[in-house]
């Protein structure tokens, strides 16, 4: 039997069944983990807010009808949902984060180092990025640093696709300006690295 | 590639952190899960009598102009700052009707959107409570109401003390206070509820039994309901199975 669609365990989640949303977590946590982390440059606050956009989209679960049985460009609209109204989205799901056992802190232990260069490294990224209208940010976001199509990147912020190419064209510009204008050479675009093993 | 732009590798949660967050997040949404099949059940049990004897006939916002509270028993809290959007119809508990709305918005209950900042409760054309998401001063006169008068407070407090005393006496789940049912003959309930009223000043109310569910069985548990416009208490005996 083949593996159950995103769609497939969407609509068993809203039937009442949360251990088909217990399999959509482990299915794109990953995904939504690392888009939190590029745009927070905190590893241990994306770890907390992915938590957050899997009960907001709990929350929300009747109110979704997925384009093409895909569920993470949803889920990195919530994303981006969250993270725009800051702590808002954190006070409303602040007792079931309580209830999260605080354990495993030793689990980073090996790439402890790493992870705070990784910060480090974000947080230079996200400073230059402030330049750019918010709306851009969440575009470049979106389509460069967590790979959705334009299609996709439309369904995650609401919007139309020609807008999504419009924002991302203008980002493109103000990048390739702005580092023009930091004595750097034009390289487009902030790049996605393979991932690691 | 300048250091403005070199986004760090992704990285994993690791296997162990993963699964305890996968198993808080199923856990969670089971319990909100139960916890809203319960309120409904419970909203649908203390409402039922209300809406199917008064609402249903009356509409929420349509009724003799009145610009006195008389319906003190429940809070409407409407989704927009207008008089034809959605309604949340929830009992009263003796707390601000701005309070209880903020509540169901903090919950989820209100949809999707974000909760109002403010909030601005009004007497409806009913006598009823609504509470309306507000911009600024004088909300309900915008919408053509009245405020709420001084003396709401403490009517609304008398009326959710003499509720609570029923609902204990008898053993029914009201609002958020859940009850084991007490399985009652008509005449036990019913002179409870009688004794109530009176020691608590509201003599002039009349009791009214809600379906047949009192002789169908030899006691039942019962549901309650209020109707301050109307002056009822209702009680809904669901017979013992």
């Amino acid at each position: 039997m083949g593996q159950a669609t995103d769609g497939d365990l969407w609509r068993r989640a809203v039937d009442g069944e949360p251990n088909a949303f217990g399999a959509l977590f482990e299915r794109h946590a990953q995904a939504v983990y690392n888009y939190l982390f590029r745009r927070t440059a905190d590893w241990a606050l994306a770890e907390e807010l992915t938590s957050v956009v899997f009960l907001e989209s709990w929350r929300r679960r009747r109110d979704v009808r997925l384009e093409r049985e895909l569920a993470l460009p949803w889920l990195l609209g919530v994303a981006t949902n969250v993270l725009r109204n800051g702590r808002r989205s954190q006070r409303r799901h602040r007792a079931a984060l309580e209830r999260l056992p605080r354990e495993h802190a030793h689990d980073f232990a090996d790439e402890a180092n790493d992870r705070l260069d990784d910060q480090r490294q974000m947080q230079t990224v996200l400073r230059a990025m402030a330049k750019l209208p918010r709306r851009e940010q969440d575009v470049l976001a979106l389509c460069v640093w967590a790979e959705l199509r334009y299609e996709e990147a439309a369904v995650a912020l609401g919007v139309p696709v020609g807008t999504v190419r419009s924002r991302l064209s203008r980002a493109r510009v103000r990048i390739r300006n702005l580092s023009s204008a930091h004595g750097h050479e034009p390289d487009g675009e902030p790049a996605v690295p393979a991932k690691e093993a | 590639m300048s250091d403005e732009t070199r986004i760090p590798a992704q990285r994993d949660l690791p296997p162990g952190r993963l699964q305890l967050r996968k198993e808080h997040l199923v856990g969670e949404v089971t319990m909100w899960d139960r916890e809203a099949k319960r309120r409904k059940r419970r909203l649908a049990l203390v409402l039922a009598p209300v809406v199917l004897a008064v609402l249903a006939v009356t509409g929420f916002t349509t009724y003799a102009l009145t610009r006195e509270p008389t319906r003190l028993e429940s809070v409407g809290c409407f989704e927009t700052a207008e008089l034809v959007g959605n309604i949340a119809i929830v009992n009263a508990d003796g707390r601000a009707p701005t309070a209880i709305c903020a509540e169901l918005w903090r919950q989820g209950d209100m949809g999707p959107g974000p909760a109002p900042e403010n909030l601005a409760a009004c007497v409806l054309e009913t006598g009823a409570i609504g509470v309306f998401p507000s911009s600024g001063k004088n909300s309900c006169q915008q919408l053509g109401l009245a405020n709420i008068p001084p003396t709401y407070a403490a009517e609304a407090e008398r009326l959710a003390a003499l509720r609570n005393a029923i609902a204990a006496e008898l053993g029914a789940s009201y609002g958020s206070t859940e009850r084991d049912p007490k399985c009652l003959r008509e005449e036990e309930a019913s002179a409870f509820v009688r004794h109530e009223l009176t020691a608590r000043g509201y003599e002039d109310w009349s009791i009214e039994i809600i379906g047949s569910g009192f002789t169908e069985s030899p006691c039942a548990a019962v549901g309650l309901g209020f109707d301050g416009a109307r002056k009822v208490v209702f009680l809904v005996p669901e017979p013992d199975e």
